[in-house]
């Protein structure tokens, strides 16, 4: 920036005081623009869509060597038919197994040779597909990034042997109580909607999904549209702008609708499930319908009651008796209406009982409905806000965390985090209680309780 | 606006443009060049100051040396020490200042290593004295009270439990114990432990010279220093170090016959696991010994994810780990569900561990292509320069590399030194380091016959 000012032009004639002047104001503005950013925050996301529909977010971070690039697809499991359960997952997996232009292993060979490496992650409602590099193999990332959007092959050796890593990551996950607990939450309080399964699918849907399938999800669904580009990091935006346009402005816009929203059920009365557990564990879930990101209000709301429940130091499920149950609360907003969930184990000190799995189930429930009664404090509120703001200043520490969080919002069209700390200051505990009043009804709850079963010991030889 | 006007018409007049825009360069750029200082306490405890204006957190790390423990009493008096170190000492409770550090979003860990004790902690500018206050108490005077050392057996043994409920956790736990030589876990070992004992020892262990601290991110550093040195100035136990340059600490001796060791899982998850020896971060093969470990398991075209994942659609956690700070050997690992295969056509555990080695073989004796080293060397290279993106990872790294020798010029030439790496060098680290391998098996358990 220093020698572009002050160093006369190539032809070594020095400017005239016009171009001076105007240069001095330039640089003037740009300067005050690093001095707000670094006294106030950063400058606002340049936001933009292209005509064929496809989004870009550009984030400047000149203090940073590197920047994330995160591109996010509208393809995510609550996007797949009936008869495609995993195709998400299985197409995140196998977009970079060869293009019209490049052999498999050569996207992630030539990102590799700049120092990057691809990383790629199913949801709900997303596919996203991302790196971290040096701000110079910008031009190279993107330009992979349209050719794997635009033209993967799919070949069927490479998805015959992808689907066997595929079904060794689902063995992994499935052999985790917890996230079998929490699929089988979901299946139970949401059935018929669009996250009633887990966004990675099963072994059964994955074993079952031929090529053909995933080629139509892929063309259905991989659209201009559909994606927005997050770059966060030491990029001009100008450039990177330009850059963007260049690369993706000829991808043809296809017509493609909006998911309808789909309402999770109302319930007149409370479900309850219970099945055996795996092994001799513990735990119960209980879940509760909570709104989409786009309510925005409700969004925040839902994210505070969740931190005053619990989860961290400061919340209502730090009790003794719960102490090393894992006693977790979370919710993650979503396109759609979805769940605000707690789940909780028995300790794996002693021999767990069914009797126990009631009393764990109890003292969750009795937290809950202390917000009626006990309905939250300013002090409390003020708390919990404090820590939620932390903890997205924590997650924009890196590039690629600021790009998730702003990538994220852009697919579920809920807050951009700039937006979304100006939603958690303006909250007040009316709001919070209208939130109990509204989501929080003990009637409604639905439980799955999973009872231990006796078994031996697990053996260990060293 | 009207202050930004001002300074534009300000600027424009052209008597003080010139000056004025070159200080505002100058003022930008500064958070930009924000470098290490590395300063000595007024007793001589070693900090490094890294200060980061952009960032919003300050992480702190701080580094005890101890030797790697030979009997199982010198590792349990080293697990207490550490992990009772803040219980009990500060006029203010341990939990009332954990939980303020907590009650900000922040974070207060401790980790025992066989060659460390390593604190951490992330907090904000705010708490930057209640964290040096923290941090300076307990060094300064722990107490070690029957109390403090029931609460941190209690601690121990719990995660003793759900370490042995997790055979991958336990499995790595093993060969970590394994590769630094330390003795075998023993729970009557740490019963018959006094608070004397544990006190005595923090007494030897805790002195000037093996104390190292690193502190990064928002923060001024004269005022970071001093809030330090008012809270640590008053240990007088040791002398400071005489020179800078310390013998470096070398890789353990591995006895000629390394065992496999193998942890039976109640579910259908396989691992095969490699440990192997690594040169010390002061050695001039650590360079290159980066450069092999990005060539051989990180990223999609490693050797080893072409080889498992690539060619035969085996194995979803798969690649290499490498944790020196933490005590790890490097770890080549594939991991896979043993019901997704088709019985008789997978390969067992051991075969896996022959295929890693096999691949590490094909390293040390076969030409490695150009555009194969410039590729690992990319990685390990981008690997860097993303320990340094989190405050606290880089408050880590720093710590380090200055407990292990100086971090100053450690970590500015590593970059440089990784760009220079031949293939003969990683050929030569390969042969070096990776040709003795503690074998490491997760097998699940065969169902038992009712």
């Amino acid at each position: 920036m220093r020698n572009r000012v002050w160093i006369p032009d190539e032809a070594g004639v020095r400017k005239t005081k016009t171009e001076y002047e105007a240069m001095v104001q330039r640089t003037l503005t740009t300067f005050l623009i690093l001095l707000g950013l670094t006294v106030f925050g950063l400058p606002p996301i340049n936001a933009e869509t292209l005509p064929n529909g496809f989004k870009y977010r550009i984030q400047r971070r000149p203090e940073s060597q590197l920047v994330a690039v995160d591109v996010w697809v509208r393809a995510g499991a609550s996007s797949e038919r009936r008869d495609e359960k995993g195709c998400a997952h299985f197409l995140e997996h196998t977009l970079f197994k060869g293009t019209t232009h490049r052999k498999s292993g050569e996207t992630d060979f030539a990102i590799e040779q700049l120092g990057g490496i691809w990383q790629a992650a199913t949801g709900p409602d997303y596919v996203h597909l991302y790196t971290t590099i040096v701000p110079a193999a910008l031009d190279t990332a993107l330009e992979i990034l349209d050719d794997v959007l635009r033209n993967a092959l799919l070949p069927t050796e490479e998805v015959e042997k992808e689907r066997r890593v595929i079904l060794d990551e689902l063995g992994k996950y499935e052999s985790e109580l917890s996230n079998r607990l929490l699929a089988h939450l979901y299946r139970e309080a949401l059935p018929n909607h669009p996250y009633q399964d887990p966004p990675g699918g099963t072994t059964d849907t994955i074993q079952s999904l031929r090529r053909a399938q995933l080629a139509a999800f892929y063309k259905r669904n991989y659209t201009p549209e559909r994606c927005t580009i997050v770059l966060v990091g030491n990029v001009i935006e100008a450039n990177a702008a330009n850059t963007i346009e260049k690369v993706f402005k000829s991808w043809k816009a296809e017509s493609t609708q909006d998911e309808p929203v789909v309402p999770v059920p109302e319930r007149v009365s409370a479900l309850f499930v219970e099945a055996e557990a795996p092994l001799s564990d513990g735990a119960i879930a209980i879940g509760w319908s909570a709104p989409p990101a786009k309510n925005a209000k409700m969004a925040v709301c839902g994210r505070v009651v969740a931190e005053i429940i619990g989860s961290s130091v400061a919340g209502r499920l730090a009790l003794p008796e719960l102490a090393g149950t894992n006693a977790n609360t979370q919710y993650t907003p979503r396109y759609q209406p979805s769940l605000l969930h707690i789940s909780a184990r028995l300790p794996a000190t002693a021999p767990p009982s069914p009797e126990q799995v009631t009393q764990l189930e109890m003292a969750i429930l009795r937290v809950v409905t202390s917000l009626t009664k006990q309905p939250v404090t300013t002090p409390e509120l003020q708390l919990a806000k404090r820590q939620i703001a932390i903890r997205l200043r924590l997650d924009s520490e890196t590039c690629l965390g600021l790009a998730r969080l702003i990538g994220y919002a852009a697919t579920v069209e809920g807050d951009n985090p700039e937006q979304f700390k100006k939603n958690l200051a303006l909250l007040n505990t009316k709001d919070i209680n209208e939130y109990v009043q509204q989501y929080l009804r003990p009637h409604q709850r639905v439980v799955v309780r999973y009872l231990p079963k006796t078994v031996p010991n697990v053996e260990s030889k060293p | 606006m009207r202050i930004v006007h001002a300074l534009l018409r300000f600027a424009n007049q052209q008597t003080y443009a010139t000056p004025l825009i070159v200080l505002c360069l100058l003022l930008t750029l500064a958070p930009c060049s924000a470098e290490t200082e590395s300063k000595a306490l007024s007793n001589g405890i070693r900090i490094l100051l890294t200060p980061t204006p952009s960032a919003d957190f300050i992480g702190v790390a701080v580094f005890v040396k101890w030797h790697r423990p030979n009997d199982s009493k010198t590792a349990c008096l080293q697990e207490l020490a550490g992990r009772a170190l803040f219980f009990g000492s500060l006029n203010r409770s341990f939990d009332s200042v954990s939980l303020s550090v907590k009650r900000v979003g922040g974070s207060l860990d401790i980790q025992v290593t066989p060659q460390f004790l390593v604190i951490t902690c992330l907090t904000v500018p705010e708490q930057i004295s209640e964290t040096a206050y923290l941090i300076g108490e307990a060094l300064r005077n722990a107490e070690y009270s029957e109390d403090a050392l029931t609460r941190a057996r209690t601690q121990i043994t719990r995660e003793a439990k759900e370490r042995k409920a997790n055979p991958y956790e336990s499995l790595r736990y093993e060969l970590t114990r394994l590769a630094n030589q330390t003795p075998e876990w023993n729970p009557q070992e740490i019963e018959r432990i006094t608070p004397q004992q544990v006190k005595n020892y923090f007494l030897k262990q805790f002195t000037i010279e093996n104390i190292v601290l690193s502190v990064t991110g928002h923060f001024e550093p004269t005022k970071a220093y001093r809030t330090f040195d008012n809270n640590l100035f008053e240990i007088r136990r040791g002398s400071p170090p005489t020179k800078r340059e310390e013998p470096p600490m070398e890789p353990t001796k591995l006895p000629q016959t390394l065992p496999t060791v193998t942890v039976l899982s109640r579910n259908s998850i396989a691992y095969a696991l490699l440990s192997m020896p690594a040169p010390s971060v002061t050695s001039t093969e650590y360079p290159d010994f980066l450069t092999l470990q990005a060539l051989l398991g990180l990223g999609y075209q490693s050797r080893l994810l072409r080889h498992f994942r690539e060619e035969q659609g085996l194995g979803y956690e798969t690649g290499v780990t490498f944790f020196p700070h933490y005590g790890e050997h490097l770890i080549a690992q594939v991991q896979w569900d043993t019901n997704s295969h088709t019985k008789g056509k997978q390969p067992t555990p051991e075969q896996v561990c022959t295929q890693i080695q096999e691949e590490i073989n094909r390293i040390i004796t076969q030409p490695i292509p150009d555009s194969e080293l410039n590729r690992a060397k990319q990685i390990a290279l981008g690997r860097l320069a993303l320990a340094h993106e989190r405050v606290l990872d880089k408050a880590v790294l720093l710590g380090w590399y200055e407990v292990m020798s100086i971090a100053n010029p450690l970590d500015k030439e590593l970059p440089d030194r990784i760009l220079h790496v031949t293939k003969e060098g990683v050929a030569s680290v390969a042969k070096t380091y990776l040709g003795k391998a503690t074998l490491g098996i997760v097998q699940p358990k065969p169902p038992s016959p009712q």
